[in-house]
């Protein structure tokens, strides 16, 4: 008999071991442990169902690209640009994601009310309705001259939302609807210094050459498919010349890149206006008594000669001259100017620059500016055309008294900018103020409110897009809606009629919708006009849609309607004042020029450096939580930062990623410090840190500024 | 001997050209590659060599001071390696194959183990690991691709040229008699999102193709060419230093300066 012994037993469990794992058997176990812990309920499956394609355009930023819709079942899963539309296929990171804000993790889903002092908590709407219909009965009823402001941000003049609640704003003794900051704020001031009252665009499509004064033709401006089109190639048509302190996108790419001293822009369109007039090279169609020798405007001129110039903006004496000279034969170039994108040129700058495009005589010409007809022109106005306002409703932030708006509601739920904190808080009532803000997702403004009330976000409202400063056509589009909204979300014009009806300052209001609809019945019934389909970019007259809800059926399906200016409402001649259309323009001018923007003002030892704010790439909270990862992680568009040259900050002793506080005159913010050899030494340049920044920091004295003189310290 | 026929497809070569000097590193390629493919939002904290990122928009500067400095925004992606694919290679659980149709290197993440060897290999950075569980903010996994699966953590991804949507227009073109596809007909996310027509698509075996006669112009070249792979991305740019550039390896950085 064989004896086991205790070897034997651990022979065999030596070679059962050996053999097992020869065998299938612990892999495959572990191979299944494996997949069992990588595979759990939670993980999403993606959706199933019937594929459809619908068609809108994207509200996210002014450039309103139109956009094809990829949906299963009722869900959006995927955006793409409309080759045939006006944004030429051009879809940014924020719209190809538009669809991801409805489920966004902070998105505002019901009422918030901030009690004295506390934060704000979740409430009813019966309870949000009540604060503000209380202050706009006491708002209703005043009749002192002296009494307190209705002020509403968010204006979108044209639309018809935006007529029908100037028409409600109408009904009180003072009011204020102001609109929001927009590339097209340097056409209107040109639009200002022109004889009647006309919309105008700028016709970049058809121009030769664009003098571009820091206008970010490639970081998102005016219709950016567009524009992208027009300059990302090396091998444009259209010459570019941009001014700018910066080597920003568009300067890299533009043909000429003039980098001047930070507030300078305005002492170089006069110094260009100074060489154009004295040479000879003004337009020979253009006629104006400003041109006369005796002038205002050409006296001032006359004290901005090249080389004075070339001290003030750093450039030298042959280069203004040369640009001039090229600006005038070479093109004729379309001057275009940066408006508001995060922070306006001043008012005067702003002068000095559109005067250039009188002299060269772009008005009314192909590739210049041309005049839109105004609603009422194109017989198309909605309920309340904009020209007929109430008597008490103001259009501008400064026409309000400091001190007397006691209801402030803030549309802060369209992709426009709004004005910096620091520019509306002083008109605020110290003591009865309330602050209400529409939103849809938290932004900085929610943060100052007593009131925030939930709004649609994309894809859940028909909203009508206002023109851009590059549409030459008159236009209505509107963004669709594509998924049934959440319930209890407002848009502006919905939100004050619900709490006039409660305040029982209006029975039956037009709504946001029907606004839009009649507006779209004023086109049926006028019957100008194609509509042009975003499948296939075909154009259908008017005429041609049976009823007006045929017609709205296809412009709330992302449909295109577009009536070029008719000839006959452009004069002969047209009137227009390079003076600046108010007495003071060339004085205001002349210290603009001389003194950098306000620059000069300051004693340089204690603000060494210059402030400069640019169009920001920083994206903050209102974006899809995809497109906050991808930019966090390619590091393309960081958090907001303070950039500067590293000669700057080997100077002030600051390091790359150290935090520090950058002081102005209004105001100082923390940021942290990113290094740059595109920025311009002796130059800090934050990204946009005036749209919703809080700190004031570049708030002057009338609004936001583009350039303040400051400093910085370590935090 | 059957007489069925078989449908014949002429092998090609699908490849990409991106025109350097026209990217204006918008990032739109990027977020479109990430929402064809069902690519998740990573936790924040996961640092930039955890993140997932198919496509990536790389800053590189010349080095130069102001106002001399200049930038210019390279996408990289997986480049398609044509010979000798570091990836395959490596590969202990045969997860990675070169398509001999297309040329496209395909990574099948059912077969992944996750030993990441081809991450180790690939020269270009342009495989992902699977760090955690694919999750999306709740509700937005309605919002996803239905054409591709998320994938499950502990596996490599990549870019495969969308692959899902290469299979859709073959598909579609069999339902219409033919065998092959038309230029244009297929476009990968990136090349159909970018704003400036600086990713061109399409077949580099195809003498007649637009990327074909792009890729073998004097402008042309491929990053990191001396090693050998006959990678199927190619970049244009009149520049000479961004050329000097691709010969060099890009750091997973920020900015990188190279003069």
């Amino acid at each position: 008999m064989a004896i086991i012994s205790r070897r034997d037993l651990f022979r065999f469990a030596g070679g059962a071991a050996v053999g097992t794992m020869l065998s299938p058997l612990p892999w495959k176990l572990l191979d299944d442990v494996s997949i069992w812990t990588q595979n759990w309920s939670w993980i999403p499956k993606p959706p199933k169902g019937a594929v459809s394609f619908k068609y809108t355009n994207c509200t996210l930023c002014g450039s309103g690209c139109a956009a094809q819709v990829r949906c299963i079942e009722a869900e959006p899963v995927s955006l793409a640009g409309i080759r045939s539309d006006i944004g030429l296929g051009f879809l940014c990171p924020l719209g190809l994601v538009a669809h991801h804000l409805r489920y966004h993790p902070d998105r505002v889903t019901q009422p918030l009310v901030r009690a004295k002092g506390d934060e704000l908590k979740p409430s009813s709407l019966d309870d949000a309705t009540r604060v503000v219909s209380g202050k706009l009965q006491r708002l209703a009823q005043q009749t002192q001259p002296s009494d307190s402001y209705l002020a509403i941000l968010g204006n979108r003049p044209g639309t018809a939302g935006s007529d029908a609640l100037l028409a409600l704003l109408a009904r009180f003794p003072h009011a204020a609807y102001v609109g929001c900051p927009n590339d097209g704020d340097g056409v209107s001031v040109l639009g200002s210094m022109v004889e009647g009252d006309q919309n105008w665009a700028l016709d970049i499509a058809n121009s030769k050459m664009v003098l571009s004064f820091g206008a970010p033709l490639l970081e998102g401006w005016g219709t950016s498919g567009r524009m992208l089109a027009q300059f990302a190639s090396s091998d444009r048509k259209t010459r570019l010349i941009h001014v700018e302190p910066n080597c920003s996108l568009t300067a890299r790419a533009a043909d000429v890149w003039l980098s001047i001293q930070p507030g300078s822009e305005a002492a170089l369109a006069l110094g260009l206006a100074n060489v154009l007039i004295e040479a000879k090279l003004v337009d020979p169609s253009v006629t104006c008594p400003d041109l006369e020798v005796d002038s205002p405007y050409r006296k001032l001129v006359a004290e901005f000669s090249a080389e004075r110039v070339a001290g003030l903006t750093g450039l030298k004496p042959e280069v203004i001259t040369q640009t001039a000279r090229a600006i005038a034969q070479e093109g004729p170039a379309l001057v275009i100017s940066r408006g508001y994108v995060s922070g306006p040129v001043s008012r005067a700058e702003e002068l000095a620059i559109q005067g250039l495009n009188f002299l060269l005589g772009n008005l009314d010409r192909p590739g210049g500016a041309l005049a839109r007809p105004s609603p009422s022109q194109s017989q198309v106005a909605g309920p309340t055309p904009a020209s007929q306002p109430g008597p008490g409703v103001v259009r501008a932030l400064a026409a309000i008294p400091d001190g007397s708006v006691e209801l402030l509601i803030v549309d802060a739920s369209s992709g426009n900018d709004l004005p910096p904190w620091a520019a509306v808080q002083p008109k605020l009532s110290p003591d009865q103020a309330v602050v209400v803000v529409l939103a849809g997702l938290p932004t900085a403004w929610a943060q100052r409110a007593d009131v925030v009330v939930p709004s649609p976000v994309f894809g859940e409202a028909i909203e009508e897009l206002p023109g851009n400063v590059d549409d030459t056509a008159n236009s209505l589009r509107l963004s669709a809606r594509l998924v049934d909204p959440r319930p209890g979300l407002f848009n502006l014009l919905d939100f004050v009629n619900h709490t006039a009806v409660a305040a029982g300052l209006a029975t039956s209001p037009v709504s946001y919708e029907d606004a839009a609809k009649q507006k779209v019945a004023a086109i049926h019934q006028a019957g100008i006009g194609n509509v042009v389909s975003p499948a296939d970019g075909q154009a259908k007259a008017v005429t041609d849609y049976s009823s007006s809800d045929e017609l709205w059926t296809a412009l709330a399906g992302g449909a295109r309607w577009e009536n070029a200016a008719p000839e006959a409402i452009k004069p002969a001649t047209r009137r227009f004042s390079l003076a600046g259309p108010d007495s003071g323009d060339v004085e205001r001018m002349r210290k603009a020029a001389a003194q950098r923007g306000g620059l000069a003002d300051v004693a340089p030892s204690e603000y060494p450096l210059t402030v400069v704010s640019a169009e920001g790439r920083a994206y903050d909270s209102k974006v899809s939580p995809l497109l906050a990862k991808i930019t966090w992680e390619s590091g393309l568009h960081a958090e907001r930062t303070c950039m500067i040259n590293p000669a700057t900050a080997a100077k002030q002793g600051v390091l790359a990623g150290t935090t520090v506080t950058v002081q102005t005159p209004s105001g100082s913010l923390d940021v942290p410090v990113t290094l740059s050899e595109e920025i311009m030494p002796g130059v800090l340049l934050l990204e946009d840190p005036t749209g919703e920044d809080q700190s004031g920091l570049m708030t002057g004295t009338d609004a936001t500024c583009r350039v303040m003189p400051g400093r910085l310290e370590v935090a | 001997m059957s007489d069925i026929k078989k449908p014949q497809t002429k092998p090609s070569r699908l490849g990409m050209v991106i025109d350097i000097d026209k990217c204006n590193g918008c990032g739109s390629c990027m977020v479109a590659c990430a929402v064809e493919n069902n690519v998740p939002p990573v936790p924040q904290a996961a640092g930039e060599r955890k993140a997932i990122t198919w496509l990536k928009v790389y800053r590189v500067s010349n080095g130069q001071e102001f106002p001399n400095h200049r930038t210019v925004f390279i996408p990289v992606s997986c480049q398609q390696c044509g010979t000798h694919t570091p990836c395959v290679s490596v590969c202990p659980q045969q997860a990675v194959d070169v398509d001999p149709q297309t040329g496209v290197v395909g990574q099948m993440p059912e077969r992944c183990l996750g030993c990441r060897y081809c991450m180790a290999a690939c020269p270009y950075h342009a495989r992902y690991f699977n760090w955690w569980d694919p999750v999306w903010p709740a509700g937005m996994e309605k919002a996803l691709n239905p054409a591709v699966s998320p994938r499950m953590r502990g596996v490599v991804e990549k870019c495969n040229f969308c692959h899902g949507r290469y299979h859709a227009a073959r598909a579609k073109a069999a339902a219409e008699g033919r065998t092959e596809l038309a230029p244009g007909e297929y476009l990968p996310a990136c090349a159909e999102a970018c704003p400036t027509g600086a990713i061109k698509f399409g077949d580099l075996a195809d003498q007649g193709s637009e990327v074909s006669q792009m890729a073998s112009g004097e402008q042309a070249f491929r990053l990191l060419e001396s090693l050998g792979t006959e990678s199927k991305v190619y970049y244009l740019t009149r520049q000479p230093w961004v050329r000097q550039l691709a010969a060099t390896p890009l750091k997973n950085g920020r900015e990188e300066k190279h003069g």
